[in-house]
């Protein structure tokens, strides 16, 4: 652990010595910006003491981004990573642990622990906010490495219309209409967008195409109203649907593949602002996921599969804000989650219930400290009650800069599947059953008399405890000179009871029954380094993370002398060395970025080049010791480089753009399917200033 | 002093012989060693998938004919990725084995204990793993066997390649059952491999 933390700190070393850039404005704007995700109402960043990473609407614009992946994927320590749809990993920390809030509210909806990203177009997104470092003590479950709040709330003092098309390689198109209209009382935001593609296929495979072709569509609606100076009501509304054809080959030939995911959800918002001092806010969210599957041979149009699976989650909630004397804010508050699953692959319908509390005390002794320490309490009836407190606290060093620290648990519940998933693969022969279904299953296949032998006592599986965390964070940030400001952040996530599949019998047939036990524990750590410096029309920012992982068990046995590797020269089998031992799958050590943008006022014009590079990372265990160390298990490292060019015409109401991605045409299709090669794309806006409106 | 004999090509077979390595610090009444080292190369593990194990001789370093399967002149035998031992349900002899882990080579004094014969589970098992994206059986390193064979000889065996010509890193095209593998045979019946 002493070598880590030393590691840690070699790295920040390595960070400094990379270097980056923004213009004052912009800086100076930045600071005086409000954030909601950290504290869970409207505090000025500057105070925050957390680091939060906020992405507006124009830098998503200059990118030309479609997705919320594409625009994640830029962003210095978060590498997206495919298990069942796109996820994010956060501070070494896989998809699962990352929350992802919709205007504060959470999206439902995983396949294996990954909330696919490509789900959400950044059209009508306002901001992103991200704040690394676990915030169970605010949201709960899943907020282990971090939150992901992407904000649709307009802030604008003028309603719009913007209606924007893209069309791209790969048949990818994009449409999209944005409307804000106010009135003395109300905010009504609506939007559409269209999003689909013909996919494509990698390399010479001819059993399934690499991405299949689909066609999405979201529509979203808000509608904030102003009761009186004192109630304010708020309801939006959001519908995704997507559908796809594919095919695959199984050894007797050809299958069609249809498939098709719903998304939904609604809130409604009452906030009650008693005094400049009291405010109180109820509200009401209620959220839906569903997929549907359909699978035929493609010669005899028989049935060769269906599937489906619908999630559901209600969550009221109240919270009260409370300032008492001049320097502390407190808020409190409570609320009730219930969540259904019912699926091909389960029983019956299953239940989640969770009460929870929270309360926190934002704190300012004095012009230079803030200090945030709050705590929840997550009463769940199908595991152990959890506590999550986190200590977060600022020092401003000078008038430019600041410096931060921050304690706290994180947890993530286990899922649906980790305790009543039931599911028989009839083609490969294995079972894979939830902790609270195993002994029955097993029971039942035992009397079947296909069980072959035990290797786990399944009466250890009936208690499957939360994943659990505490983290560390220690942050710097300032100005280096007057257009260029700097921040740092050291991280240190420790994870224990982490949940893992294991074989808990061996079936006759010669194949496995899984289930899910507690077993892991893994620590990550490294740090973080952003600079920004702008000049005239010039800006140019730099990145770069530093990460070691390691599962604490197997390096335990490394340092034991006790894993082995087959030597690269000899092939002969010997001791895996420790400084050979490269830690967890799917984590590189090194993430940097460069960007460089031109804007010109004059002449509507803005360029921006992009460069992120990811090192080499452990893939897959080809032989079996758990740990990635034949060069065949890595997948070698990477630079995308993409390229934006818009110009803006008619007092900047039409708005041209080409994008390039993956400039150079970096492909690994084996290791990275994702990523199809070079793209391009040409996109044309038109906004509408509604006159005639005064926001009250 | 020691001798390898290096195994080329099936029917052929090398002898290898050593002399008695040099000393036992100990006693007086050790037997002579008379360690074998041997590097088998392709054995086929039923790559025609006819059902058949193809059953081997570690003192011999021969392929033995399926119909003697009913003696103990063989001692480990091979189909897909299960390995047999002349013993228990598998064979009429007396071989016990066991997956150790650790280095082959450190390996000096084969255990005492722990060797258990073929049942309905296999004596040797979780030699290999399956990848499976890549679909691809490797050994996993510093899994190896030590068994007794037929006779009751101590041996050490270690798999290195499930595919012919052991490529360092097998593929889709690699051609899969032809076992590759090292041992060492301790004729003299002692558990010494020095």
């Amino acid at each position: 652990m002493n070598k880590f933390l030393f590691s840690l700190f070699a790295c920040f070393g390595q960070a400094w010595a990379c270097f980056a850039q923004t213009d004052t404005n912009s800086i100076n704007k930045s600071l005086q910006e409000v954030v909601v995700t950290a504290t869970r109402n409207e505090q000025l960043l500057n105070k925050v003491p957390v680091p939060v990473t906020i992405i507006n609407k124009q830098q998503i614009k200059d990118m030309g981004a479609v997705l919320l992946s594409q625009v994640l994927s830029e962003q210095t320590g978060l590498f997206l990573s495919s298990n069942h749809g796109t996820g994010i990993q956060m501070q070494g920390l896989e998809s699962e642990y990352t929350l992802i809030l919709l205007d504060g509210e959470p999206l439902i909806g995983r396949t294996a622990g990954t909330f696919d990203l490509s789900r959400i177009a950044v059209g009508n997104i306002e901001r992103i906010e991200i704040i690394k470092g676990p915030v169970s003590s605010l949201y709960g479950s899943d907020a282990l490495a971090g939150v992901i709040n992407i904000i649709t709330k307009n802030r604008a003092e003028n309603g719009s219309t913007t209606l924007s098309g893209r069309y791209g390689s790969n048949g990818t198109y994009n449409g999209d209409i944005n409307s804000v209209v106010l009135t003395p009382k109300s905010t009504i935001q609506s939007s559409a967008n269209l999003l689909g593609s013909n996919g494509y296929t990698l390399g010479d495979d001819k059993t399934s195409p690499t991405i299949a072709p689909y066609h999405a569509a979201t529509l979203q609606g808000r509608w904030q109203y102003q009761i009186n100076n004192r109630w304010q009501s708020s309801v939006s509304g959001r519908w995704y649907n997507q559908q796809y054809k594919s095919y695959f080959t199984d050894q007797a030939g050809k299958i069609d593949d249809k498939g098709k995911e719903q998304d939904m959800n609604a809130s409604w918002q009452l906030r009650y602002q008693q005094s400049e001092r009291f405010t109180q806010l109820l509200r009401f969210y209620y959220s839906r996921y569903h997929t549907d599957e359909n699978m035929w041979w493609q010669s005899s149009k028989e049935l060769y599969d269906a599937s489906y699976f619908t999630q559901q989650y209600f969550k009221p909630e109240y919270q009260a804000d409370l300032k008492i004397a001049k320097s502390h804010l407190l808020t409190a508050g409570g609320g009730y989650v219930r969540e259904t699953v019912s699926a091909t692959r389960y029983d019956d319908q299953m239940a989640f219930n969770t009460g929870y509390l929270f309360i926190q005390d934002a704190w300012q002794p004095t012009e230079k400290w803030n200090i945030v320490l709050g705590g929840r309490y997550d009463m769940h009836n199908q595991y152990p009650s959890q506590f999550s407190p986190k200590l977060a606290l600022s020092y401003n060093l000078s008038p430019t800069w600041r410096i931060m620290g921050s304690v706290g648990r994180g947890y993530r519940a286990p899922d649906f599947r980790q305790l009543y998933l039931h599911f028989n693969n009839a083609a490969v022969g294995y079972t894979v059953a939830g902790t609270k279904l195993a002994t029955e299953i097993i029971n039942d296949l035992t009397a079947r008399g296909q069980i072959k032998r035990l290797t786990v006592d399944p009466s250890q599986l009936n208690s499957l405890n939360a994943e659990r965390s505490w983290a560390f964070n220690v942050a710097a940030q300032g100005k280096l000179a007057e257009n260029a400001t700097a921040k740092v952040n050291l991280f240190y996530n420790s994870v224990s009871d982490m949940i893992d599949t294991r074989a808990i019998a061996e079936k006759t047939n010669g194949q496995y029954v899984f289930s899910y036990v507690n077993l892991q524990q893994i620590t990550t750590c490294g740090s973080e380094v952003e600079l920004n410096y702008s000049l005239n029309q010039w800006m140019l920012s730099g990145g770069y993370q530093y990460l070691r992982t390691k599962d604490n068990a197997i390096y335990d046995q490394v340092k034991a002398g006790k894993v082995y590797t087959t030597d690269e020269n000899t092939k002969e089998t010997r001791v895996l060395r420790r400084n050979e031992y490269f830690g967890l799958f799917n984590r590189s050590r090194h993430n940097a970025n460069l960007k460089i943008a031109w804007t010109s006022r004059s002449s509507d014009w803005n360029a921006n080049v992009r460069a992120i590079y990811r090192s080499k990372y452990g893939f897959t265990d080809e032989n079996g010791n758990n740990v990635p160390d034949l060069k065949s298990e890595f997948v070698p490292g990477y630079l995308v480089t993409n390229l934006a060019l818009s110009k803006q015409f008619f007092d900047k109401r039409m708005r041209v753009q080409g994008t390039v991605e993956n400039l150079f045409n970096y492909s690994d299709y084996k290791h990275i399917p994702t990523m199809p090669g070079r793209l391009y794309t040409v996109a044309v806006s038109w906004t509408i200033q509604h006159t005639n409106q005064i926001k009250q | 002093m020691k001798t390898t004999i290096r195994f080329a090509g099936l029917p052929v077979l090398f002898v290898l012989l050593l002399s008695a390595c040099s000393k036992k610090d100990d006693e007086n009444t050790t037997p002579k060693s008379t360690l074998v080292t041997v590097t088998a190369k392709n054995i086929d593990g039923d790559a025609a998938d006819k059902g058949h194990f193809t059953l081997f001789s570690l003192a011999d370093n021969k392929v033995i004919p399926n119909s003697d399967s009913a003696t103990t002149k063989w001692d480990i035998g091979f189909r897909s990725t299960n390995i047999i031992i002349n013993g228990g349900v598998s064979g009429p002899g007396a071989a016990t084995a066991q997956v150790v882990s650790g280095i082959f080579n450190d390996l000096l004094v084969a255990p005492e204990s722990g060797y258990v014969v073929d049942g309905t589970t296999l004596a040797i098992v979780d030699w290999y793993t399956y990848n499976r994206t890549t679909h691809i059986i490797s050994p996993v390193p510093g899994k190896y066997i030590v068994m007794r064979t037929a006779t009751g000889k101590y041996a050490k065996v270690e798999v290195f390649s499930y595919y012919k010509d052991a490529p360092t890193t097998p593929d889709g095209n690699s051609v899969a059952r032809n076992y590759n593998f090292r041992y060492q045979l301790q004729a003299n019946g002692t558990r010494d491999f020095k």
